[in-house]
């Protein structure tokens, strides 16, 4: 019995001693941070493995962001059934916006994000849930609005708690900028936006917010950059961005570009027209950003591709011309090794002649002639200074072919080359001119003065197809051509309801066409429409001093043919019938001396780099049909002259 | 959350067959004898026939003895011993973590949502108070008798002069007395709670005031100063003696004018309030001119509202009943809140509310009002007065002047009022509850106390299942199945409905089909991370699942058709909403909630009497 009971005390002994061996590395783990005596800014001179990794990768909770005490209580209170909880609350906040219980969800979400305060995929799952879909369920746009900002008020509460994570003010600034700005009530948010209306964002954000600061883009474009700083920061520590940097760093720049697009819109064109000066500026100091590559040393910046581009044609004409005449032999030689004459002659025909199985064969094997950069520099003779040259030419060459196709890859996600270009055109005087006539036109238009409106969308267009014929890009571009066409609408309503007639060969019919065809350029008839070098348009406003009275008739006759004619494709029969003899081609167009034209003069703008908005508007209706066989003839014309 | 629910008018519950108390009195002694049977058939397996009947005829006979000689004094004295133990046991400690829950609560509370009376009150009421005492009661319901027989004190109550009857009932008595106590504080704090979270009033702003005519006489608009963090925008009238703020936040301010001139702002209006509504039946036609139970989905997976195209001939028609002068002798106030869903909308139509039109209409001669321009105020309840001279659209679109109760009402005191939408491709969505005769207030403390009562029936129902399970298994059984019964009571639509459309292929009112089978198939698939929707491959497993599921189904269902629907008493939703909790509705609940304690305890009762110690 005794010894029973002095193994039990042995064993309790042997116990205690494990416990205390278990604690010391739990307090060696475990031990708090504390102050140096030698140096009291060194919280973790005395701290314990974990809080000294704590305070390494800055993960306790005050280097994240602000302390919740109401959150960290409730995690401690739940004992580790967290999950539990964040299940249960996340299925009463589906089945509260399920039965439209806004305020409900509201303090559902409020418990949720106090149980995973950074946890970045809740807050902006959410915040997009409260601004997107629980918006949307209230008719009033006011009610709108305010939960809109009710979405914006919430990540404003995540970016508080976590002070690292720059996705955060950067899904808040876009939030800000396209829920605000694109959506359809975009006209009202963005005047309630701007008049703090109930007090419902600035004065909560920033009250000393001067009221011109106050549009969306602006705000937006003030987020982005302090999500850049954020993200800056943090790269300087080692902490990397977790999403696509390009995209990340382009929406400063694309929100100052949406501001001028939207305020140009609204009319103010004095503030618009130095938006988009801005807008070129923020874009330029984009192209100059560093990006580096991933899994590579190499840094580019976007605005280096054509520099780069530039070098390649240089270094490759610079390699042809040390070994002239060599790559054409090469080549000659792998089509000589090719034994099967089908491939051969598929890969010697012209690709324009191709039958469906010779493309397939010439495809199959294009590799085959395909002559790298170094084995055409193999080519020089052996221990030569040519082929150290050549060998170093085709090195040169390949590192700016991959640095071109990085570039690339960075570029193409962000429209770069488009989005390049429109700041460039939106600073033209031929686009300020075209935005100032479109917006004089809408307005004549509401005001019900339909015929000054038709003459000032035709001076509008007219800019615009100066813009185009000089940035081909644009006019190749599915956005563009959606805004052109929009005006052209309300241009062939306007046209309509002044009892006119929308010209056969209207001077941007290949923008219609786009449309038309759907974005498919091959169907498209590229008119180069308004210069001098084309007879036609020149005649199209002497063709129809008379022509709106004619055809007004017409339409008030047979209302049948009236509706064909209006039509912008080529003339058919019945319309053609009312117009003058194919034989007859009109004589050139003489503008009036008084009134050149912003069509006539686009080449002399084109020298100058300047195009003033012309002083008087054209004689309507200017760009109206010639006969039909001429607008056939044109088409074709317009078909070679394709620019 | 909206009251889902609907109930009879009194007169037609007391008549009904199918849920008034003339079912529950055909359905006590039916349960009874069902129970004796039951038990009866278990007695002969286990004892044999001869020894079953007696063992079944004594339990009768004794529970029937048990039954009248009860003594309320004995009764009492138990029924004190529960308080006194439940007190030596800090019951209390229920009402600190009450109050921990009310300052917790209060952190992420914020007044300035759309309707921050509705959230409080859910908050205050449903969660912290409900809840929490529901739990607090189920388990120390549960957990009383079969402590009694783990501490063998039941033999020291037996051999007292106590029935068993009164032992069963002095516990559901003291149980009850806790929880009532409990409620009362907790219904006192929460009210207080309530009123002082909400209570404010606002300053005028003198900085934001501004003349909106030349003349500074006239009305003038600002802004109120900002508190309970949020402000209100005012017009004020000079002239008039009362102004009012605008509607935000679930409430408006009166403006009064002070003898000195300046204006001062009264406590928030329309914040707690009790709104009595005088319910209609709602039915509908559709764009054909057919009728209809109910209108059109719009694709909203929340079935509660349907929808009426506009520009067609699809109406919405509310019959209302027992609309006298006495009760409306000023005309007819009616309150309507009409959800709005566009297929289309642009930047003209944007600011415009959607136009739709209401129609008095006499359900016997027929006659119908000029109809009254409506533009719907989406989630917003909106008023139109209905005042006695109406003017009367003939069949030949002429117009006459009527009267309302003359012309409008039928000799049998009906009305009905029909909604229309206006514009085309455009949609009103209603439920029976979104369009009402208004008539005047009561009191919120009133409508609070009816909230309590529904919150002391619920637990009067808890509290009898934990005691009835408590007398035949240990206390952990009898926990899991009272929970079990409250779950299944608490989720009495869903199981009704997934029931129904699993057993018998039935599409539920609501039009909802529920896919995912019985328990076995739905484990089955949780387990292979399969869709509810995908039909199971053909094999055995699947065969042998399928067969199971049907009796477990069939299980669940008819326990189900004896648990009161839990929800049903929820009127906390009522209040938080702002309407009356309609007498009628409390009345049926109250004889819902004693029928089943009485069933329960006359179970439990049998049950206990088959114990050993108890007989």
């Amino acid at each position: 019995m005794s010894s029973e009971r002095g193994w039990q005390g042995q064993r309790k002994a042997i116990y205690l001693g494990l416990l205390v061996l278990l604690l010391l590395p739990l307090l060696y783990l475990g031990q708090p941070a504390g102050k140096s005596a030698r140096d009291p800014n060194a919280d973790t001179e005395f701290a314990g493995l974990l809080a000294r990794m704590r305070a390494d990768h800055e993960l306790s909770p005050a280097d994240i962001g602000e302390i919740d005490p109401a959150g960290a209580t409730m995690q401690q209170l739940l004992f580790g059934m967290n999950c539990w909880a964040v299940s249960a609350l996340s299925n009463q906040a589906h089945e509260q916006q399920k039965k439209e219980d806004w305020d409900g969800l509201r303090a559902t979400l409020e418990q949720l994000v106090k149980l995973q305060p950074h946890y970045y995929k809740l807050w902006d799952f959410q915040a997009h849930n409260l601004s997107y879909n629980m918006s949307v369920e209230f008719d009033d746009y006011r009610a709108r609005y305010k939960q809109v900002t009710v979405g914006f008020n919430f990540l404003k509460e995540g970016i508080a708690l976590n002070k690292k994570e720059p996705r955060l003010p950067h899904r808040l600034a876009w939030y800000i900028g396209h829920k605000i700005g694109r959506a359809d009530e975009k006209k009202f948010y963005r005047r309630l936006f701007q008049q703090d209306w109930m007090e419902l964002f600035h004065n909560s954000d920033n009250p000393d917010r001067p009221i011109e600061k106050r549009d969306n883009w602006l705000v937006a474009k003030e987020k982005f950059l302090k999500a850049i700083d954020l993200a800056d920061t943090l790269e300087a520590r080692g902490i990397e961005l977790k999403t696509t940097a390009s995209l990340f760093f382009k929406e400063p720049a694309q929100s100052q570009i949406n501001f001028s697009e939207a305020i140009t819109e609204e009319g103010d064109f004095p503030r618009g027209e130095a938006a988009w000066e801005t807008a070129a500026k923020d874009f330029h100091e984009l192209s100059l950003r560093k990006f580096p590559i991933a899994n590579s040393r190499q840094i580019v910046m976007l605005g280096e591709y054509e520099v780069v581009q530039e070098r390649l044609a240089e270094l490759r004409d610079e390699l042809e011309k040390l070994l002239p005449g060599v790559k054409e032999k090469l080549r000659q030689k792998k089509l000589d090794a090719i034994a099967d004459s089908a491939i051969r002659a598929a890969l010697l025909k012209n690709p324009a002649e191709y039958t469906h199985d010779e493309y397939n064969l010439a495809m199959e094997n294009s590799d085959r002639l395909i002559i790298s950069w170094h084995e055409l520099a193999d080519q020089a003779l052996v221990n030569s200074a040519e082929r150290t040259k050549a060998k170093k030419l085709a090195n040169d060459i390949i590192r700016l072919e991959e640095k071109s196709l990085e570039i690339d890859i960075l570029r193409d996600p962000l429209n770069y080359d488009y989005w390049q270009t429109r700041v460039i055109v939106e600073n033209t005087p031929d686009m300020r001119a075209a935005n100032r006539r479109l917006f004089a036109a809408n307005q004549l238009r509401k005001d019900g003065k339909l015929h000054e409106a038709v003459k000032e969308y035709e001076a509008a267009f007219c800019h615009w197809r100066s813009v185009l014929n000089k940035y081909p890009l644009l006019r190749n571009d599915s956005v563009t051509a959606d805004e052109i066409n929009d005006q052209i609408k309300l241009y062939r309503d306007t046209v309509q309801r002044a009892l006119l007639v929308f010209p056969k060969k209207f001077i941007l019919r290949d923008i219609v066409e786009i449309i038309d065809n759907q974005g498919d350029l091959n169907k498209v008839t590229f008119p180069p429409l308004c210069s001098e070098s084309d007879p036609d348009e020149k005649a199209a406003p002497e063709v129809n001093q008379d022509q709106p009275a004619a055809t007004t008739s017409a339409a008030q006759s047979d209302p049948a043919a009236a509706a064909a004619s209006q039509t912008p494709a080529p003339a058919p029969p019945e319309s053609s019938a009312k117009s003058p003899p194919a034989n007859e081609k009109p004589a050139p167009a003489t503008p009036p001396a008084t009134e050149k034209s912003p069509a006539t003069s686009e080449n002399t703008s084109g020298k100058s780099g300047e195009s003033p908005a012309p002083a008087t508007p054209p004689q309507s209706p200017k760009f109206a049909a010639p006969p039909a066989a001429s607008v056939d003839k044109a088409g074709e014309k317009s078909l070679t002259g394709k620019p | 959350m909206v009251y889902e629910y609907s109930y009879l008018p009194l007169d037609r519950w007391l008549s009904s067959l199918t849920e008034g108390p003339i079912l529950y009195l055909f359905a006590l002694p039916f349960a009874l004898v069902a129970a004796a049977f039951i038990g009866m058939l278990i007695a002969v397996v286990r004892l044999g026939p001869t020894k079953a009947f007696e063992a079944t005829y004594q339990l009768l006979t004794g529970s029937f003895f048990d039954l009248v000689g009860l003594s309320f004094r004995r009764i009492y004295a138990i029924a004190m011993v529960v308080v006194k133990d439940a007190w030596r046991r800090r019951i209390w400690a229920v009402l600190v973590i009450f109050a921990l829950l009310l300052t917790f609560f209060s952190l992420y509370m914020s007044p300035n949502t759309n309707d921050p009376g509705e959230l409080y009150t859910r908050n205050t009421l449903n969660i912290a108070t409900r809840y929490l005492l529901l739990i607090v009661m189920l388990i120390i319901s549960v957990f009383s008798i079969p402590q009694d027989f783990k501490n063998r004190t039941i033999f020291t109550i037996v051999t007292k002069p106590v029935r068993t009857a009164e032992l069963v009932l002095g516990r559901l008595f003291g149980f009850m007395a806790i929880g009532s106590a409990l409620l009362a504080v907790m219904g006192l704090v929460s009210y207080i709670f309530l009123y002082r979270s909400l209570q404010h009033t606002h300053e005028i702003d003198a900085d934001t005031l501004k003349h909106l005519a030349a003349v500074p006489t006239e009305t003038v608009s600002g802004r109120t100063s900002l508190d309970h963090r949020h402000f209100h925008n005012l017009n004020l009238n000079p002239t008039n003696d009362q102004n009012w703020t605008d509607f935000e936040f679930g409430h408006r301010h009166e403006v009064v004018k002070q003898p000195d001139g300046s204006f001062r702002l009264l406590e928030p209006d329309e914040l707690l309030q009790a709104r009595v509504q005088h319910l209609g039946e709602l039915r509908f036609i559709d764009d054909e001119g057919n009728p209809k139970e109910r209108g059109i989905s719009v694709g909203k997976e929340w079935t509660y509202r349907s929808f009426i195209g506009g520009a067609t001939s699809a109406a919405a028609i509310w019959t209302f009943t027992d609309v006298t002068p006495q009760r409306y002798p000023d005309g007819l106030r009616i309150e309507a809140t009409l959800r709005i869903f566009r297929t289309s909308h642009n930047e003209k139509s944007i600011p415009v509310p959607l136009r739709g039109s209401l129609t008095i209409r006499n359900p016997v001669t027929k006659a119908t009002s000029v109809p009254i321009r409506i533009n719907a105020k989406d989630n917003v309840i909106d008023t139109f007065e209905i005042p006695l001279d109406l003017e009367v659209q003939q069949r030949d679109n002429s117009i006459r002047p009527g009267k309302l109760f003359e012309d409008f009402v039928s000799d049998d005191h009906r009305l009905e009022i029909q909604v229309q939408c206006n514009e085309t491709m455009q949609f009103f969505g209603m439920a029976q509850r979104d369009l009402y005769l208004k008539a005047p207030d009561v009191p919120y403390w009133w409508n609070f106390v009816k909230a309590l009562l529904c919150i002391w029936l619920q637990m009067l129902i808890l509290v009898s299942c934990g005691v009835f399970f408590s007398t035949f298994v240990s206390a952990p059984v009898a926990l899991l199945c009272t929970v079990g019964f409250l779950i299944l009571g608490m989720s009495s639509q869903f199981v009704d409905d997934m029931c129904k459309s699993t057993l018998f292929m039935e599409e539920n009112a609501r039009g909802k089909t529920y896919y995912g089978g019985g328990p076995l198939e739905s484990s089955y698939r949780l387990f292979t991370s399969m869709n509810v929707t995908s039909p199971l491959e053909p094999s055995t497993t699947t065969t042998i699942i399928k067969m199971l599921d049907r009796p477990l189904l069939w299980a669940i269902y008819l326990i189900h058709q004896l648990i009161p629907q839990f929800d049903r008493f929820n009127t906390v939703s009522i209040l938080e909403q702002g309407f009356n909790i309609p007498g009628e509705l409390v009345v049926q609940l109250i004889f819902q909630a004693c029928f089943f304690a009485l069933t329960t305890f006359l179970l439990g009762l049998a049950m206990l009497r088959m114990r050993e110690v108890a007989r």
